[in-house]
């Protein structure tokens, strides 16, 4: 009897500990490595490619991308691309990087030319893109500034962009009209619009203060007027301080915004579509975007009261400012970035099939594309549409850079925060440029060296 | 049954898979973090030993770990008062009412099974100022639109907050566990006290809550630790800001580790969170120990 009790029992805690045993077994197999899973030399040789996709698989860049993977498929059996998506930002970032430190980088991802790309870059891990560009043949047929934005600072390019904007400040056509206001030409009208807008008690800016960048936008304005870009290029490594006027231009900007009400109260907890609606709700009069919000303005999406009535301004200009009126941010977006270890015959026949198929298919969404690609008149796009193809071609060649593009991930992360607590008035602005050069004293020497 | 019991290697033998699960999700962690706290490590670098120089920078200059670490005490404050004092207030109710007592008790345990995504929609509707939330819309009805602002936003009062969605949720499950306890005691003690005349306040004082400190304690024990690691619905409603008003240590952690891409300094914080833990509960339970006594 006492043998089999303990035959039981030892059968029993075999029951228990098989199935945890197989489940971390599990854990490896799963993992689809492309390179692992070609090399293992199997009949049915799927290789599947994952892209890590910094939006929602749903947006216009990815769903055009799965639909010519698709076609490609059909040529090339053995190619798969599976995608993965997250809208949040932030989010995003912790993910991709977290897989990358734990050695499972995707075969593709999106990236900004950012401090991060650049180690990654340095440890080779990245694809050429400029000179596999070159290598097709297809390096001319983009627009010039859609290369220039994936560039690092020194020229070179390892992210492939998918999509192309400008930023304007949308606004309210009728409300304008109302008070007899004009679209500003200068900060100074931009800050008189503003009040007259608050004294009418019509809150006059959106902002979505939860992604922060929105409101990095507004730090970066002044500064850019007054020098280009070369205020974050050498702030960013402590070679210029937030104290210099350029710095405090920008801080003051958003300090007196903040402080006097201008953005909506509480837009620090405002989303992104919450700041949009706002707009489009008419409880607003600007709204700050670029310009791939576009179709969600076009008179189909949007209600009866805001029908031809969203109209849009450039960055206002300044005394004595270095950048002409079309200058302003231009950008192609997060670009996809290739993952070397991944990069075989099958993934370059695909890239090269990509750039034949894309321009028009993307542009067919009524998206802009980084192509020299446009849609001439009477296609059945929506007016606004055109507008805003009119104003990309008018559009100059110097661009402002988003500064959470430059800055090293640390300084990136205090700025974001304490930007929020600058225009609610929790530091005055000398305080604010202070914490700033501290920020950037300490964490810039880790990344530019 | 018993005979296997006395069998010290069968029970070894059933404790195996328990214990390794635990090793291997809990401590193996938590000696993970000990090693990286020692290096200066970005993720794609090679890691760089500092020896305790992460740990001199929390200590000595990190202004932001010292405001983390204060709004989180202030944050497991409003928690535990919320969550043990306002469910312990909830059973004694609900213990005197006899009709309906089913229905209010699924009532209040409701949001305890809600997921703190939704949660954390929820009351940001609820605070929202622009458009106005249901907050902001009452205080404006009855008269106090002074008092209305938008309060995940306001520096003064973004912590309570964020601070109470959490609380709330949880009343629920409190109430549950301490409504369980005040029906469990016997009800000749309370007729015996009714006889000598006993008040109903009397009763609840000098009988009542001696009967249910144990199940206190262990309440109050529970919500500090959930509240020390608190994370996500601060983090989902305001991620830290407006600046670092609504830092709790939890979020400052992960942020500096997978924000900053500071992986030594962030396991720093994470070994302070342990023992910050292991401090709370011995102080719990030492108070525990001499009340009993």
């Amino acid at each position: 009897m006492k043998r089999y009790v303990k035959w039981l029992s030892l059968a029993l805690s075999l029951v228990i500990l098989i199935p945890l045993l197989s489940a971390c077994g599990g854990d490896n197999n799963s993992n689809n490595n492309a390179a692992e899973t070609a090399n293992k030399g199997q009949k049915a040789n799927k290789k599947t490619y994952k892209w890590f996709v910094a939006r929602g698989v749903d947006g216009p860049q990815a769903v055009t991308v799965k639909e010519i993977a698709d076609e490609f498929s059909k040529t090339h059996p053995e190619f798969e691309l599976v995608m993965e998506g997250t809208g949040d930002r932030p989010s995003y970032l912790q993910k991709l990087r977290t897989l990358i430190a734990s050695n499972e980088m995707p075969a593709m991802f999106d990236t900004d030319p950012d401090a991060y790309a650049s180690k990654l870059v340095e440890q080779g891990k990245l694809v050429d893109m400029k000179k596999m560009l070159q290598d097709l043949g297809k390096y001319e047929d983009f627009r010039p500034i859609a290369l220039q934005y994936q560039q690092f600072a020194d020229g070179s390019m390892y992210t492939l962009p998918l999509e192309f904007g400008i930023e304007v400040f949308w606004y309210n056509i009728k409300m304008f009209k109302d008070l007899g206001l004009e679209p500003p030409k200068t900060f100074d009208e931009f800050i008189k619009v503003s009040e007259t807008l608050k004294q009418n008690k019509i809150t006059p800016i959106a902002v979505d203060g939860k992604d922060k960048w929105p409101v990095l936008r507004y730090l970066a304005y002044k500064p850019f007027r007054m020098t280009g870009n070369d205020f974050i290029e050498s702030v960013k490594q402590g070679k210029a301080s937030f104290k210099d006027p350029a710095g405090m231009a920008g801080i003051k900007l958003v300090h007196e915004l903040g402080t006097k009400g201008y953005f909506q109260q509480g837009f620090t907890a405002t989303d992104y579509t919450a700041a949009r609606d706002l707009f489009l709700a008419g409880k607003t009069g600007i709204y700050y975007m670029g310009s791939w919000e576009t179709m969600n303005f076009a008179n189909d999406k949007i209600s009866a009261e805001m029908k031809d009535n969203i109209g849009f301004f450039r960055l206002p200009m300044m005394e004595g400012a270095k950048t002409a009126d079309n200058d302003y941010f231009i950008n192609s977006g997060i670009g996809v970035a290739f993952n070397q270890e991944t990069f075989d015959d099958t993934m370059k026949e695909f890239v090269k099939f990509l750039l034949e198929k894309y321009p028009e298919a993307y542009t067919k969404k009524g998206q802009f594309s980084p192509f020299n690609y446009s849609v001439d008149q009477g296609q059945g796009m929506p007016e606004i549409f055109y507008n805003i193809q009119d104003e990309i071609a008018k559009a100059g060649n110097v661009f402002a850079v988003p500064w959470d593009t430059r800055l090293d991930p640390a300084t990136n992360e205090l700025l974001g925060n304490e930007l929020n607590a600058l225009a609610l008035g929790a530091h005055t602005p000398d305080e604010f440029a202070e914490l700033m050069d501290q920020a950037i004293k300490e964490n810039a020497p880790k990344y530019f060296k | 049954m018993d005979k296997v019991l006395r069998n010290h290697k069968a029970v070894l033998v059933f404790l195996l898979p328990a214990l390794l699960v635990y090793l291997f999700t809990v401590l193996a962690p938590i000696l993970w973090s000990i090693y990286f706290s020692f290096f200066s490590w970005d993720g794609v670098s090679d890691m760089v030993y500092i020896g305790f120089d992460n740990y001199t920078k929390m200590f000595g200059g990190d202004k932001t770990f010292w405001k983390a670490f204060s709004n989180n005490l202030i944050y497991v404050f409003i928690i535990v008062v919320m969550q043990v004092f306002l469910g312990l207030l909830v059973a004694i109710l609900l213990t005197s009412i006899t009709k309906g007592r089913e229905l209010f008790k699924t009532l209040y345990f409701a949001p305890a099974i809600i997921t703190s995504v939704a949660i954390a929609q929820l009351f940001q509707n609820v605070y929202s100022f622009e458009p106005v939330g249901i907050l902001n819309f009452c205080l404006q009805q009855i008269g106090l639109g002074d008092w209305s602002r938008p309060w995940l936003s306001d520096l003064k009062w973004a912590l309570s907050a964020v601070s109470i969605p959490e609380g709330w949720r949880y009343i629920g499950l409190y109430m549950i566990i301490l409504y369980t306890a005040l029906i469990s005691i016997p009800s000749d003690i309370e007729e015996a006290a009714r006889i000598d005349g006993a008040s109903s306040w009397n009763l609840f004082r000098s009988i009542k809550m001696p009967m249910i400190k144990p199940v206190l304690m262990v309440s109050v024990i529970m919500a500090t630790t959930g509240a020390l690691k608190g994370f996500d619905i601060p983090y989902l409603m305001t991620n830290g800001g407006p600046g670092r008003v609504t830092e709790l240590l939890p979020t400052y952690m992960y942020k500096t580790a997978f924000s900053s891409l500071n992986f030594g300094y962030g396991s720093a914080m994470a070994v302070f969170i342990v023992i910050e833990s292991l401090i709370a509960v011995a102080f719990i339970r030492r108070m525990m120990d001499s009340k009993e006594t």
